[in-house]
């Protein structure tokens, strides 16, 4: 294939990260949040293989496949524990409505490629020009965060937070040092691991995961 | 052979929390994790005494030895040294009441070691990357030390730690991203961009657009882990929640490391974006923090987090200190670093023993200390006193010279603020700390007995206090070389 047509393909991944961005906020089934997840945990591995066959550089191949095994398995699959025996869980009580949520995603994205403009050209490496997909993901992801109010879909929206962030490296600068990211991702993975117990804790002895009503420690 | 020093330092912890691991925790293990503090810190006192000025690099520029590092492992080591100790009577009292299970005491023993292991590479390391792996990792290393008690209120903290620091070191991580970004932009090869020394030798090419966005997401997300607003509010749950040695090391050491990081990088961003960048940005959050620990310490009903807010308080202190440029008032924002994190492990400890006494963190609860244990008590008091900043200690000193060095940089305004909330935090802090030493006692008269694992350690870290009250000038000079690779030319 011509590198042109790998840069489509590589466009086409990083709108992909934002789009399933979007799916987030817009899926209140928990189930269904974790697939979408885990899709866009596969875009990732998508702009990281394009890029490795684009460029030539063999290490972006491994980091695909640090990608594929972390973000589109494992992670979901510890996710997918949680929900082991409750059958069709759903966020009950968003701070935001749906339509609402989505009017504030579009806005975010909005806001992102406004934040983008002044970075985009700087350089020679990578599609800078496409920065903006993961900025806007990357805020959507905190919209998630901050709106809704089942413990896990918090957790969701962080890891959306942080599939924006690799996205990130891998277009601006086609990743960082194997090592680094090698790091970061054995770290999502363990943190991904400690929450999830912890909200397994919350389930076990709080009898609920809303965190509208932990309220034990205030002031 | 100072690499030697280095690896061992690192090495010694982490073999620590191998063993717990494998073995469970033992008592033996207990005192392997003390001298492994004490590893740390007599490597941090040779190095030092081993360093001319400029640094030296490792392992292809990822690990960095110079003045401050040296520093920052003392500051490490002799933190962890109090709380590994005091761990020792943690873990054995609880077994004998039964608090803590076989699989508990494995849990807090080895996460105990993985965290003491995370901070020493965080203040070893050259790579932003590595610093940022090593800080999240004192993240969910601690989790479960948060946690550990397993009841609603710990698995409450530990949520909110756990979430609020991982979104902060996130924004963290977006800024080391961009600032990647920038570096490689500019033609610095990759594999070297996210090193610190890289970054500050060739800061001047640097592209100010990102550079400015990426400092801007740094300060807040490692801010985040030193505890400054406005992603502060894990930490009087972590605090008030975590066992009493745990705390000591997060207040004590975690804060100042992260915030170690943060001194770091304004060097470097003097040089890309100009002095008034960073020193805004600490001065703000600074200010903001003194504020919010200030009123929240008004009325604190609750004595571990009455200590936690006086962390916030004193980070926010540091901050402004690290606004000025001058050699001196960075020496003595370093001296604080370790006087603050000695006083409040003494405090976090002495905490500790009147909890496991009392049964209780509420301060009505406890009133009238002095009636109960004198020793107790004067520890207490000694902390208190080193906390808010009275001579003879040194944080006195050192306070003085931050507000000296903000009046030369003529921040009076900002200075006039923060000089309202301190003596509002003063006063909250010493009317709480009198009401609970001499107040009336609400229990009968009997006095208490303190575990000798606890006593040993308050007084080993009392006898600190004063040695840097009376003799600190003895460090200056080699505070002096740290602070001359912290402050811009």
């Amino acid at each position: 294939m011509s590198d042109s047509s790998y840069l489509k393909l590589i466009d086409l991944s990083s709108a992909g990260l934002l789009l399933f961005a979007i799916f987030l906020v817009w899926f209140r089934d928990l189930m269904a949040m974790i697939k979408t997840l885990s899709i866009q945990g596969l875009m990732l591995v998508a702009i990281a293989l394009f890029e490795g066959l684009r460029s030539g550089e063999k290490s972006l191949y491994l980091v695909a496949f640090l990608f594929l095994a972390t973000r589109v398995v494992a992670i979901p699959l510890v996710l997918r524990q949680l929900l082991l025996g409750s059958v069709n869980e759903r966020e009950t009580s968003p701070l935001l409505n749906t339509s609402g949520s989505l009017v504030a995603a579009a806005l975010l994205s909005l806001l992102a490629f406004l934040i983008a403009q002044p970075l985009v050209g700087f350089s020679h490496f990578g599609e800078t020009i496409l920065l903006p997909f993961p900025l806007a993901t990357f805020l959507v992801g905190v919209l998630v965060m901050i709106t809704r109010s089942k413990a896990l879909s918090q957790l969701i929206g962080f890891l959306c937070l942080d599939n924006a962030l690799s996205g990130l490296a891998l277009i601006a600068t086609l990743g960082v040092p194997l090592v680094v990211e090698l790091g970061i991702s054995l770290d999502v993975l363990f943190l991904v691991l400690v929450l999830v117990l912890v909200i397994g804790k919350m389930k076990e002895k709080i009898l609920h995961t809303e965190l509208s009503e932990l309220r034990e420690l205030h002031e | 052979m100072n690499s030697v020093i280095l690896y061992v330092s690192v090495a010694a912890p982490l073999i620590c929390a191998l063993l717990i691991a494998t073995f469970g925790w033992r008592l033996l293990f207990g005192w392997m994790q003390v001298l492994a503090s004490l590893v740390i810190l007599v490597s941090g006192i040779v190095l030092a005494f081993g360093i001319s000025g400029s640094a030296t690099y490792y392992l292809g520029g990822l690990i960095r030895l110079d003045a401050v590092s040296a520093w920052m492992l003392i500051v490490v080591g002799s933190v962890s040294l109090l709380a590994s100790w005091a761990s020792v009577g943690y873990l054995t009292a609880e077994d004998e009441h039964g608090v803590l299970n076989f699989s508990q005491r494995r849990t807090y023993g080895s996460l105990f070691s993985i965290f003491v292991t995370a901070m020493t590479c965080v203040v070893i390391a050259n790579n932003l990357g590595i610093i940022w792996v090593a800080i999240e990792a004192t993240t969910i290393s601690t989790a479960f030390l948060v946690g550990i008690k397993g009841d609603s209120k710990a698995i409450e903290a530990a949520w909110k730690y756990v979430i609020i620091c991982s979104f902060g070191i996130s924004l963290a991580l977006l800024g080391t991203l961009l600032i990647y970004f920038g570096a490689v932009s500019v033609n610095v090869p990759s594999s070297e961009a996210l090193n610190l020394s890289v970054l500050a030798h060739d800061a001047s090419r640097l592209p100010v657009p990102i550079t400015s966005l990426a400092m801007a997401a740094m300060i807040l997300g490692f801010g985040a882990k030193a505890g400054l607003v406005p992603f502060h509010t894990w930490l009087p749950d972590a605090h008030g929640q975590a066992p009493a040695p745990v705390s000591a090391l997060m207040s004590g050491v975690l804060l100042s490391v992260a915030f170690s990081v943060l001194l770091r990088l304004k060097s470097i961003s003097d040089a890309a974006l100009g002095m008034s960048f960073f020193k805004n940005g600490l001065l703000i959050l600074g200010l903001l923090s003194i504020i919010v620990a200030a009123l929240l310490m008004m009325g604190q009903r609750d004595y571990k987090r009455l200590l936690a807010y006086s962390s916030i308080e004193n980070m926010g202190l540091l901050s402004l200190g690290a606004t000025g440029n001058s050699k001196l008032v960075v020496e003595a924002v370093l001296l604080q670093i370790l006087v603050h994190g000695i006083g409040k492990a003494v405090l976090f400890i002495s905490a500790g023993q009147l909890h496991q006494l009392t049964s209780s963190t509420l301060v009505e609860r406890v009133t009238g200390i002095s009636r109960r244990s004198v020793w107790l008590a004067s520890f207490i008091a000694i902390g208190m006193v080193t906390i808010v900043g009275l001579p003879p200690f040194a944080m006195f000193g050192t306070e003085v010279t931050i507000v000296h060095s903000m009046i030369s940089s003529h921040l009076v305004i900002p200075l006039i603020v923060a000089a309202i909330f301190l003596l509002l935090a003063f006063g909250s802090f010493s009317h709480i700390g009198v009401t609970m030493l001499f107040g009336e006692s609400p229990l009968d008269g009997t006095s208490w007995v303190l575990s000798v694992h606890f006593v040993l350690p308050l007084v080993l870290g009392i006898g600190a206090l004063f040695g840097l009250g009376f003799f600190g000038e003895m460090v200056i000079p080699f505070l002096h070389i740290s602070a001359s690779s912290l402050v811009s030319p």
